[in-house]
């Protein structure tokens, strides 16, 4: 009792003690059809579901979704056709689009499969169609409905190696780690074409006749499924989950990959691949005919092999249809280089069609020719220049007229001044011609001048060299001739006559048979003389000495001597050659008395030192003598 | 089983492919190269009590129309570069292909192989001098061949 009473001053206590009658008088209120309560609850409730519904729409579905689930599979499962009547005006268009979408994929399959009748697989289907009894059709039918998964690699990206990889039952691939790298090749090459035509990003499903290879690429590997025809969004989608699952689990793995098959991670990645391929194949076995399985494995290899060649047969046609691609990306490139022009290329009808606006008209004709030095193609030339642009050719036109106007007055002025310039120019150079001329004449004079001064010079110094030389030649000469003659004296050339019949003691005549004598020896000698005198006038004297012996009035001796001389030199004017010569003049008479007697062993000899002697003496050498020869 | 890929590089008509037909052990059709412009091999190496297997990509050569894929160079573990010693002006860009082979590989190790010894007379032979980690080789002799593909594997592993 106390604590009742306690709870009665306690509100929560009071809450918690109406609480349950409430929930049981409302319970037993709302479930009476006739109850006023159900229908104020229902007019409150419709306000706050709205309300709710505004404020917080997610909210609210997610409160209900426990409550409203349950509920509608219940009524679906008590009231299935009243349902499906309900339903029927939301689901039936997206049911019947769905089922019109899968009829229409089915058919195509089908008759696919019909074209294809000339097949190993169309003449098996016959085959059995006949066997069996149940007709192409259906036997087509149910083929098409399986996709199976022969295959699955999993390669590094980068190097192409195989990483993992798992068959379907018996199916193996020859060489597959061979295989995988042709495949990364292959793959890398059609990435490399479409990249180059920028129409998709990446190859994803190659697909030829009773093959398809998919191909899902994340992180650092990619993953090649080999099947029997294409898969659909489900199979793609399934084998795309696959796929992320391995990565998530393996992509430190898959980064690190250096070649090496014994990683411990590979055989588990390939338990898992294999378990994924029986999952998924089995999903479709257990709708099909057992027989069927047997068949399909006959198949598999032709499969794979139409698979590859489905491959070269899309790589011939991208390799064909790149090149054609590359080519007019190429020659728009160079046409854009070159002339500055962009141009849109493309084949037609087999020409090739060259489309766009010009900068510039002249650029045509060199674009024209970039496209036949290339392709050897017709060519559409369907290019024009905007109006734009010829009202800014003209107005260039116009400019460029004005200016070559301009330049060409310009030109001319500047011929003019050019043309007085150069006339000034051709008078100096006359005249400078001229003074050339004059002083190339002087010059001309003056050198003759200078060369006869020359030889002028030169005959003289020959001359002076021979007068230099003519006393020694001349003494030489006389030496030859008197060398044994002891008068003969070398040093100045002069011949003493030694006779003592010619001159007697006293007295200044001579003998005359003793002159005849020495007459002859004389002119022996002027004879030797006038050999190297060629002109009398080198020859300035012939000198005859007279000398007495020591004995006597010098003065008198000297006198005596003179006579003596004198007498003999008058003598000597009748020679032949004193008068031929005309040498007269050239005669002098010394009287030298007894100042040179010839003494012999310390006594002298009186009769010898009375002698006679003959010398010459030459004209002195002159800057002007005359020359030695022409007389 | 450790495996490797490794490039065959060099000008067009050096005798890659004759160098790869007479080492390897399985290889595609050669209508690859022609196509796809790579035709890949596979030869089984033991080295120092290791199996290690080269996936050769011998990649087509430049034509004048055609340059080569470099594409194809992503992943490799090193690279053959070919030369013919018989056309000077193949052996003046070995190079260039090994300078194109590390802008994608950098720091990859390479062998030069000169290649077509046989047609050189035998004088020539004797005073051959070349380059470092460079081999004379001729598919038609089987000159070199395997110490070649040895060397470049033994230089990747060290």
């Amino acid at each position: 009792m106390e604590t009742l009473r306690h709870e009665c001053r306690d509100p929560q206590a009071i809450r918690d003690r109406l609480a349950p009658l409430i929930a049981e008088i409302l319970d037993l209120s709302l479930r009476s059809p006739q109850s006023p309560s159900r229908e104020v609850l229902a007019r409150e409730l419709e306000s706050l579901i709205r309300t709710a519904y505004q404020k917080d729409p997610e909210g609210l579905a997610k409160t209900l979704r426990p409550l409203i689930s349950p509920a509608i599979g219940q009524e679906i499962a008590e009231n299935r056709e009243k349902m499906v009547d309900t339903l029927y005006p939301i689901l039936g268009g997206m049911i019947t689009r769905y089922v019109s979408h899968a009829i229409r994929d089915l058919l195509e399959t089908i008759n696919r499969k019909i074209e294809d009748r000339f097949s190993t697989a169309a003449f098996k289907r016959k085959i059995k169609a006949k066997l069996t009894g149940v007709s192409e059709s259906e036997l087509l039918l149910e083929e098409s409905l399986q996709t199976r998964i022969l295959s699955i690699f999993i390669i590094h990206k980068e190097s192409g190696l195989l990483i993992a990889e798992s068959n379907w039952g018996d199916t193996e691939i020859e060489d597959p780690h061979m295989v995988a790298s042709m495949a990364s090749a292959i793959k890398d090459f059609i990435n490399d074409w479409i990249q180059n035509t920028q129409e998709v990003s990446e190859v994803q499903l190659v697909s030829y006749g009773n093959a398809s290879l998919y191909i899902e690429s994340a992180g650092s590997v990619y993953l090649i499924a080999f099947l029997n025809q294409e898969p659909d969004s489900e199979e793609r989608e399934a084998i795309r989950n696959f796929f992320a699952d391995l990565l998530r689990e393996y992509a430190e793995f898959f980064q690190r990959f250096d070649g090496d098959s014994s990683a411990p991670q590979i055989p588990e990645i390939e338990t898992r691949i294999n378990r994924f391929i029986q999952e998924s194949n089995e999903t479709v076995q257990s709708t099909v005919d057992p027989n069927a399985t047997a068949r399909e494995t006959h198949g598999k290899h032709f499969a794979l092999f139409a698979g590859v060649a489905a491959l070269i047969v899309l790589v011939f046609w991208g390799a064909y249809r790149f090149e054609r691609a590359h080519t007019l990306d190429e020659l728009t490139r160079t046409v854009s280089m070159r002339t500055h022009e962009t141009v849109h290329l493309s084949y037609h009808d087999g020409a090739v069609v060259a489309e766009g606006t010009l900068l510039d008209p002249r650029h045509r004709n060199a674009i024209i020719q970039i496209i036949q030095n290339r392709l050897h193609l017709p060519i559409r030339d369907q290019m024009h220049v905007s109006a734009e642009t010829w009202s800014k050719l003209l107005k260039s036109l116009k400019a460029l007229q004005i200016e070559t106007q301009n330049g060409i007055t310009a030109q001319k002025r500047q011929l003019q001044k050019d043309a007085q310039r150069s006339h000034e120019f051709q008078e100096a150079w006359t005249e400078q011609t001229r003074k050339l001329q004059h002083a190339l004449e002087t010059s001309r004079h003056t050198q003759q001048q200078l060369r006869q001064e020359l030889q002028t010079l030169q005959h003289r110094f020959e001359n002076l060299q021979w007068h230099i030389r003519l006393p020694r030649t001349i003494r030489s000469a006389l030496q030859s001739t008197f060398g044994n003659d002891p008068g003969f004296h070398p040093e100045d050339g002069s011949l003493d006559i030694f006779d003592p019949q010619l001159l007697q003691s006293g007295d200044p005549r001579p003998n005359p048979k003793a002159l005849a004598h020495i007459k002859k020896k004389i002119e022996k000698y002027i004879t030797i003389l006038l050999r190297f005198i060629p002109d009398p006038e080198l020859l300035d004297r012939i000198e005859i000495v007279g000398y007495t012996d020591s004995r006597g009035d010098p003065v008198k001796n000297r006198q005596l001597s003179l006579q003596r001389a004198q007498a003999i030199r008058d003598a000597l004017l009748d020679l032949p050659i004193i008068r031929k010569h005309r040498l007269s003049s050239k005669l002098i008479a010394v009287g030298e008395g007894g100042r040179d007697p010839i003494i012999i062993e310390g006594r002298e000899r009186p009769e010898l030192s009375r002698r006679i002697r003959i010398g010459f003496r030459l004209t002195p050498v002159a800057s002007d003598i005359p020359s030695h020869k022409g007389k | 089983m450790i495996r490797k890929k490794i490039l065959l590089l060099g000008d067009f008509h050096v005798g890659k492919t004759s160098l790869i037909r007479r080492y390897v052990d399985n290889a595609f059709s050669d209508d690859y190269l022609t196509t796809i412009g790579v035709k890949i091999s596979k030869k089984q190496i033991t080295l120092h009590d290791r199996e290690y297997e080269l996936l050769i990509w011998d990649i087509e050569g430049a034509t004048p129309t055609k340059k080569i894929p470099t594409h194809y160079f992503a992943g490799a573990a090193g690279a053959i570069v070919v030369g013919d010693l018989t056309r000077e002006e193949t052996l003046t860009s070995l190079p260039e292909h090994l300078q194109s082979f590390h802008s994608v590989n950098r720091g990859k190790p390479w062998v030069f192989a000169y290649n077509k010894v046989d047609l050189l007379p035998v004088e020539q032979r004797k005073r051959l001098q070349l380059p470092e980690w460079s081999f004379a080789t001729s598919a038609k002799e089987d000159l070199n061949v395997d110490t070649l593909f040895t060397t470049l594997l033994e230089r990747i592993v060290s």
